[in-house]
């Protein structure tokens, strides 16, 4: 009986081998290689991994980053009405201090610049040691990647009070205060403009950098950007002059993917499919309370705004509510998106030289751009007010009216939000009404994801 | 497509099986919306075609064994293995703006999207269980099962599963048979066991990594890392299970019952849960937490009569769960359900977190002076937020009656489920848009105009409208349905009708609940293991009537 039991038991085991062995020799491995996506591993450690994920980090700033910036904080700053009734958006056109932090526009717009922050570290981080790759090229690549992570930074800053300067797979990001988020940037922009001066390579203009960008410029340009919101009104007056005014920087789109995403998202009537499925119209009046509406503008505002106007989906009728279809840089699938419109960097040294007291180089830069006198030579050029400015030369009627020029010229640019708080123009008072033509928020709240799982996450504004 | 089986049995006691196993099919689908329709997306016309292929091989191989080793002691050993195989292809593609009279989408004036996708996975799996039966009454089993697939990592890949059980069929022993209460309880069998099971295939198969998926820009090539943040080192979820149980008959078979109580642990949770947004990532699959489940069933057979020409049967099937999520990492991780869905330490799974009504001391719902439902604020004027409802049901049972009486044959089924509660999307966004009847009473004056949605909530935070306090849309989906009824009349040798039946079927012919919507026992969100109940314009299930005819010749 004993033996009957070892024979039982060796029989057992025999089989249960056999099986295995057909098993784990099969051709069916258990590390199939995936068709689908590239894995993290040679995305970053091989010459097309690293090629490809630079144009990548480009196409999302182009259209999913972009696309959040001037529709999120375009709504709170009155620029976009909403047009439909989904939650997340009539909450957002609502703003105040009940705005959620669930909201998903905000996590949204919170997101897509952390992923271009993300994008762009794991370049720097990875791509010196890709030798497959020739050195100046690799350089270019770098260059790259710092242009888009300032940007992404200094747009960051200007919607959170505090932005993680870099991000952390552990959930633990650390967040910094404006002043330094802005020197990072600058540190960025920096190392950018070094890297590139050895970077520009065939190479990489063959494979890598797109057709739309231009590097040296647009890299002084956001140079000028954050000195001026950093206060350095010097530095910032410097690098403005340092941009050539007439060369066109821009963000590609072609009729197919990626489509000019304002095309895609803000009512353009009469232009093939996207005729009315959209969330988003212009504002009448670019959204600007009556003191700053100069009928005389009406070339300008006609650059950006189609000649239909309507009410609003829901709710009354007010003048400033009804909507216009956008034509501007949106008015054709494949139109190219400018990355920075040239005449910002007259209107900062406009603003830097009042901040310096300067006001008659100040009263000269404001005709320049009211009246385009000199400029024939500046890219995207959206037309001229045919009247120079007449009020009174103090500060305060000044940043008045460099906001009102901000507002027009840099109209959907993502801008006006912090415009608006920089230039001292009043917000939103907790437990107050908001005036329909005054901006929402002064800041968002941090999304709820990011409060519930980084412990580091800093306190929301009020509003 | 085929199978192939092999079988064998060279000695006595020894039998063995290998099943071979391959298959491979292709489902079409084509959408077909010809422009100058009134939809608002697709005006221009919509077209779209997609095509997924699957392959999958399974090979399968046991062997069992069978030895009474003496008089008093039977041994069986079963051994096995498995290996499954699958692999789908997608191709979709489709276009806007199409041309009239042209069902391609190559006749569109811009195609929108191409997806291929080839998704393969690998599970071996192999097993071996030995029985002892001693004396024909006492049966013991212990089991491991071995389970590997390629979905998970490395280190996470083995899993191994051990199980045990225990039988004592009480009414063989000689004692009991001769006794009175053999004579009243014919059959008694009481049963334990304790076990562990996994599941390997609930992530996709490249899920565990970083991906970075294809793209392009500018008339270049592009890859982008996915939103989904790798996680190697994720386990499959692991379950330990405890279940006692008794089955019995009494008065010669005429009462049977089986009692089944049972308690789940489920450890290593696995969901796509959020992450911070600063990781660069906005979802990550994750191990986050342990679910308990604890249960009674109860099955009663009963036949209360039974003559010559009648017989009734009835049998009722009860049974209740109770969930628990304890141990949960990052605090309260939304499931589902647009996030409202959440779990949350010490909660049922699945229970719905959100905005609720403000109450009084004495639980009464508070009003603004025109009557409309105000919302629970935290003391800094944020939005409060708590648990408004469970989905889990508090206990479901089925009644079946069956009644045969000569040619004629009637069949009950009755479902209850008590206890459960609804998240009602359909009205909340029907109404909130106008478009239900709840809206009408707005109109006609019978509700404040700001009652679903109040123009001035972002000055007025207590006081939102209905749409934005979601404890509103909550509803007791408890139901009892009656879920068939059937009548057949069976005849034979007619015609030269060997046999035949004739019968009318009714499916979900009336349900009585107290839900608004259409049927509380939809669910738009149904995914395995986690319960999300929630109503979300879906189509109810319908009411059927059918005829039947089945003839044998």
């Amino acid at each position: 009986m004993r033996k009957n039991c070892i024979r039982h038991i060796i029989f057992s085991v025999a089989i249960a081998v056999s099986i295995f062995s057909v098993a784990l020799f099969s051709s069916c491995t258990l590390d199939p290689v995936n068709p689908n996506a590239v894995t993290e591993d040679k995305a970053l450690t091989t010459r097309d991994g690293i090629f490809n994920t630079a144009v990548g980090l480009q196409r999302f700033f182009a259209v999913d980053l972009m696309s959040a910036i001037i529709r999120t904080p375009g709504t709170t700053s009155r620029e976009l009405a909403i047009t439909r009734t989904f939650i997340n958006l009539t909450d957002l056109e609502a703003g105040g201090q009940t705005l959620s932090n669930e909201n998903i526009d905000i996590l949204v717009l919170f997101q897509n610049l952390c992923r271009v922050i993300e994008i762009s570290n794991r370049l720097i981080e990875a791509t010196p040691s890709v030798t497959a790759i020739p050195d100046s090229t690799r350089d270019g690549i770098i260059a790259i990647a710092h242009l888009h992570k300032a940007m992404a930074l200094s747009y960051f800053i200007q919607y959170f009070e505090q932005a993680p300067i870099n991000t952390d797979r552990g959930e633990r990001a650390v967040y910094a205060p404006r002043a330094q988020v802005l020197a990072e940037a600058l540190r960025s922009l920096d190392e950018a403009e070094r890297r590139f001066a050895r970077g520009n390579t065939a190479q990489l203009r063959a494979n890598v950098l797109s057709s739309g960008l231009n590097m040296i410029n647009t890299i002084r340009a956001f140079r000028a950007r954050c000195h001026l919101m950093a206060g350095n009104y010097q530095a910032a007056i410097d690098a403005a002059n340092s941009v050539d005014l007439s060369v066109r920087s821009q963000f590609v789109y072609d009729a197919v993917s990626p489509q000019n995403i304002m095309w895609t998202n803000i009512l353009t009537l009469g232009a093939g499919a996207n005729t009315a499925a959209t969330s988003y119209a212009c504002r009448d009046s670019l959204g600007l309370p009556p003191q700053f509406y100069e009928p005389a503008d009406s070339v300008r505002r006609n650059f950006f705004l189609g000649s239909t106007l309507r009410p609003p989906a829901v709710g009354a009728a007010a003048p400033q509510f009804h909507h216009r279809n956008h034509l501007g840089f949106g008015a054709l699938n494949n139109a190219p998106i400018p990355i920075y419109r040239p005449i910002e960097m007259i209107l900062i040294r406009a603003e830097a030289n009042v901040r310096l007291g300067r006001f008659a180089e100040a009263v000269a830069d404001i005709n320049r751009v009211r009246q385009k006198t000199g400029l024939t030579n500046l890219a995207f050029n959206i037309g001229a007010n045919p009247n120079p400015y007449t009020g009174p030369q103090t500060e305060r009627a000044l940043l008045d009216e460099i906001y009102k020029q901000r507002a027009i010229e840099l109209y959907l640019t993502g801008l006006r939000m912090e415009d608006a708080r920089r230039l001292g123009i009043p917000g939103p008072q907790p437990g107050q009404p908001i005036p329909s033509t005054t901006r929402t928020r002064n800041y968002y709240p941090y999304p709820r994801r990011e409060r519930d799982n980084n412990p580091n996450t800093p306190p929301d504004p009020t509003i | 497509m085929g199978s192939a089986r092999l079988d064998i049995a060279p000695f006595e006691g020894f039998s063995a099986d290998a099943t071979f196993g391959y298959d491979t099919y292709t489902q079409n689908g084509t959408i077909s919306i010809p422009p100058g329709n009134t939809s608002f997306d697709f005006r221009n016309g919509f077209q779209r075609f997609a095509t997924q292929s699957v392959r999958q091989v399974n090979i399968d191989v046991n062997a069992r064994y069978f030895r009474e080793l003496s008089d008093w002691l039977k041994s069986t050993t079963l051994i096995g293995g498995t290996l499954q195989y699958d692999e789908t292809d997608i191709l979709g593609s489709q276009t806007i703006n199409t041309t009239p009279n042209v069902e391609i989408v190559g006749g569109g004036v811009t195609t929108i999207a191409n997806e291929t996708r080839d998704v393969m996975r690998t599970i071996y799996g192999a097993f071996i269980q030995q029985t002892f039966g001693l004396y024909d009454r006492f049966y013991l089993t212990g089991a491991i099962r071995m389970d590997v697939s390629s979905v998970f990592g490395k280190d996470e890949r083995f899993q191994f599963f051990p199980k045990v059980s225990a039988s004592y069929v009480l009414s063989d022993e000689a004692f009991w048979k001769e006794s009175a209460l053999g004579n009243t309880i014919n059959n008694l069998k009481l049963r334990a066991a304790l076990g562990y099971s996994g599941g390997l295939t609930v992530i996709g198969a490249f899920d565990r990594f970083t991906n970075y998926a294809p793209t392009n820009y500018d008339g270049k090539a592009a890859i982008l890392p996915s939103a989904l943040l790798g996680s190697p080192n994720i386990r499959p979820e692991r379950q330990r299970e405890v279940e006692v149980g008794i089955d019995a008959t009494f008065l010669g078979d005429r009462i049977g019952i089986e009692l089944t109580y049972y308690d789940k642990l489920l450890t290593d949770l696995l969901i796509r849960r959020n992450v911070a947004a600063s990781t660069g990532f906005s979802q990550q699959l994750d191990n986050v937490g342990t679910v308990s489940n604890r249960g009674l069933e109860v099955l009663l057979r009963t036949t209360p009569v039974q003559t010559n020409d009648l017989r009734w049967d009835a049998t009722v099937n009860f049974f209740f769960n109770r969930n628990e999520v304890v141990d949960t990492k990052g605090g309260i991780i939304a499931i589902g359900v647009y996030g409202f869905a959440s779990a949350i330490n010490g909660q049922p799974l699945g229970v719905f977190y959100s905005s609720a009504y403000k109450r009084d001391a004495n639980g009464n719902i508070q009003f603004s002076p025109d009557g409309v439902p105000l919302r629970q604020l935290n003391p800094d004027g944020s939005v409060q937020l708590k648990v408004i409802g469970d989905p889990n049901p508090d206990w479901q049972a089925t009644v079946i009656n069956e009644l045969s009486w000569r040619e004629f044959s009637f069949r009950l089924q009755i479902d209850i489920l008590q206890g459960r509660q609804v998240l009602n999307f359909t009205n909340r966004n029907g109404e909130q848009n106008q478009v239900l009847a709840g809206y009408r009473e707005v109109l006609e004056g019978r509700r404040a105009p700001g009652y679903y949605t109040n123009p001035r909530f972002a000055v007025e935070p207590e006081n939102p409208g209905v749409f934005r306090i979601i404890e509103h849309w909550i509803e007791d989906g408890s139901y009892v349905k009656i879920r068939e009824a059937s009548l057949f009349y069976n005849f034979s040798n007619i015609f030269g009708i060997r046999s035949g039946q004739i019968g009318l079927i009714g499916r979900n012919l009336f349900s009585f609940d107290r839900y608004n919507g259409y049927d509380p026992e939809l669910n738009a969100f149904a995914r395995q293991g986690v319960p999300t109940g929630a109503d979300d314009t879906e189509t109810p299930i319908p009411r059927s009537l059918s005829l039947a005819l089945r003839i044998n010749f």
